[in-house]
């Protein structure tokens, strides 16, 4: 105890500090395995928040998503004859963002990318780049949802105005896939627009499928299926996003993984993805139609 | 047979098919109306059926259309056809068009109050614009913000559409509609509430916004009052806080609504007298209003009151 601080109130001199008894952090719960074919049942809740004008919360094992939506609120600048759509992805400053992206992820033009080539990559991606604030992942999940909610959304309907769509990142499993999140991302998303009233054509909903070197097929792939790969390393990944009641429409496709990717194997990731969209869609729409028909 | 149209329904979701053989010699046709659009399915064989699928979220409403009440040969036809008086319009003697608004009211209830009796030409109109946004024809109330000799600016409040007021500003505005995330750089207050500010991202904000983020207006002093354009006062017709009814007259450049007061029935609503005691004043004519208080009377244009 310093006598000398006067500023502070100090303890009694005879003080002592708590003392914790050493704990074992727990282990992280969910990693129970799951089917080949099962989606990981999911958490969702509309309009938790109450200054946006919609909001959805999501949660999938350890990952909690959150998005708000601001819109259609007034934009300044030259006069626009309909609605200016943004998007926005913020991991909280304590989550580990998951920084795992294959080569071939990083360099969509150019497989042959170098080590070294990676290595600046991720320099820049930490350093910035050119954008200051946000990072690589953050950037690119931004830029998929954007992409994939572009048709969906009628701006003729709001001219003038700006779409703001906020998405946070409250917790993220770190070894977890990004496509799985991209796609967790994707389906909150979709909630909080409905919830905006912004109007829609369609609900979009997203699935994510991983072929192995051997066939197999595994529905919305977690942490535990990455033990599955190491076996030859060879797999890929698909996170596709669908309007499935306009025939299901494709409106996003990312793929990550090194399995050469032909047309069969195209049509397979469409075909399972598209079962994983269709059952959360199913969801979506019966706790939708659930919420609006209990008032 | 009929087709079942559900009761409740998600964006995306199929409504109803434009047109369906109702009844023998009866034809319905469905017209989109607000929270829904004009769609079309596959059927099989790359053809398509035009149907009508909603935008949002909400409880499906299904109204007969009062239709062409001005058109002298509907009403003479619908003498004859007594039972379907009001519902329908005989076009064909072989058969019957009834028609329905098809609707969909979301949970806050924007559009609750549609006019009961519509017709044709008035639902397409409710349908083109939806949303709450003010548009070109509609009545608005805002409330003067700034004035110049040119031109008083404003904020939009509220639109008047089908004898009810939608709110067009966000929960929030007025004070500041506070996203949590960075700013967007189209405007937004954000920064000034985000857990993820820092103290010079709010203040660079703050200085080149106004804080609310209502839609603003102009009314340009040539749009003040039809008599004697040219010699209207900006400063004689109203005042910073006025509330002022008015018409969108287009939907202007990047920043403004252009309205108007041109009509009998636009102009000054509520206003406060600028002596410092913030009476209400009460018009007295088209261009006065008295503080009853102290007698003391301030120059605006008003709005004729009944």
């Amino acid at each position: 105890m310093n006598i000398g601080d006067r500023r502070r109130i100090i303890g009694p001199v005879n003080a002592r500090a708590l003392y914790f008894e050493n704990s074992k952090p727990k282990e992280s719960i969910h990693h129970t395995r799951k089917k080949n074919n099962e989606i990981r049942p999911f958490f969702i809740q509309t309009g938790l928040l109450t200054n946006p004008n919609g909001s959805a919360y999501l949660e999938i094992d350890n990952t909690l998503i959150l998005v708000s939506i601001f819109g259609p609120r007034p934009i300044k600048g030259p006069f626009m004859n309909k609605a200016c759509f943004q998007v926005e992805t913020k991991f909280l400053p304590y989550v580990n963002q998951p920084n795992y992206l294959s080569k071939a992820y990083l360099f969509n033009t150019n497989n042959n990318a170098t080590e070294e080539d990676v290595n600046i990559r991720r320099n820049l991606d930490i350093t910035g780049g050119s954008y200051s604030s946000y990072s690589n992942i953050e950037q690119k999940i931004s830029s998929y949802i954007h992409s994939a909610f572009l048709p969906s959304i009628i701006l003729e309907k709001y001219p003038k105005s700006t779409i703001d769509v906020f998405i946070i990142v409250l917790s993220a499993n770190v070894e977890d896939n990004v496509l799985s999140l991209i796609s967790g991302i994707s389906n909150c998303c979709s909630l909080a627009l409905v919830d905006s009233g912004i109007e829609l054509n369609d609900i979009i909903s997203t699935g994510i499928s991983r072929i192995l070197k051997d066939n197999t097929v595994i529905l919305d792939p977690t942490t535990i299926h990455n033990k599955d790969i190491t076996d030859d390393g060879k797999y890929v990944d698909a996170v596709i996003s669908f309007m499935n009641c306009k025939n299901d429409q494709i409106v996003g496709f990312l793929t990550d993984g090194n399995l050469n990717i032909d047309n069969s194997l195209i049509e397979a990731l469409i075909n399972n993805s598209n079962r994983m969209a269709k059952q959360i869609r199913a969801n979506i729409d019966v706790y939708l139609i659930d919420q609006i028909s209990s008032n | 047979m009929t087709i079942q149209i559900p009761g409740y329904v998600v964006p995306g979701q199929a409504l109803c098919p434009t047109y369906e053989a109702f009844e023998s010699r009866t034809v319905r046709k469905f017209i989109s109306g607000p929270g829904t659009k004009y769609d079309s399915i596959s059927i099989g064989n790359n053809e398509r059926s035009p149907i009508i699928a909603s935008t949002i979220l909400g409880k499906v409403r299904l109204q007969p259309l009062a239709d062409n009440v001005d058109d002298p040969s509907a009403n003479d036809e619908n003498k004859y056809d007594k039972n379907n008086a009001g519902a329908s319009k005989t076009q064909n003697v072989d058969f019957q068009i009834k028609k329905y608004l098809i609707s969909v009211l979301p949970k806050n209830n924007v559009f609750n109050r549609i006019p009961r009796v519509i017709n044709e030409v008035l639902s397409e109109k409710l349908n083109l614009f939806s949303s709450n946004l003010p548009h070109e024809g509609d009545i608005v109330l805002v409330k003067i913000s700034k004035i110049s000799i040119r031109q008083a600016f404003c904020e939009i409040l509220v639109v008047e559409r089908g004898n009810q007021f939608q709110q067009t500003v966000l929960k929030d505005s007025g004070i500041a509609s506070n996203g949590y995330g960075e700013i967007s750089p189209g405007g937004g207050s954000g920064a000034l509430t985000s857990i993820l500010a820092t103290a010079s991202s709010a203040s660079v904000s703050s200085s080149s916004l106004n804080l609310g983020e209502n839609f603003k207006g102009v009314i340009r002093s040539q749009d003040v009052r039809d008599m004697d354009k040219d010699k209207v006062q900006i400063n004689d017709c109203f005042m910073p806080g006025d509330i002022v009814r008015a018409l969108v007259l287009s939907l202007g450049d990047g920043s403004n609504y252009y309205l108007s007061t041109t009509r009998n029935d636009l102009g000054v609503v509520l206003a406060r007298a600028s002596d410092g005691s913030n009476n209400l004043l009460y018009p007295i004519d088209w261009q006065t209003m008295i503080d009853p208080i102290t007698g003391l009377t301030e120059k605006r244009k008003c709005a004729k009151p009944f």
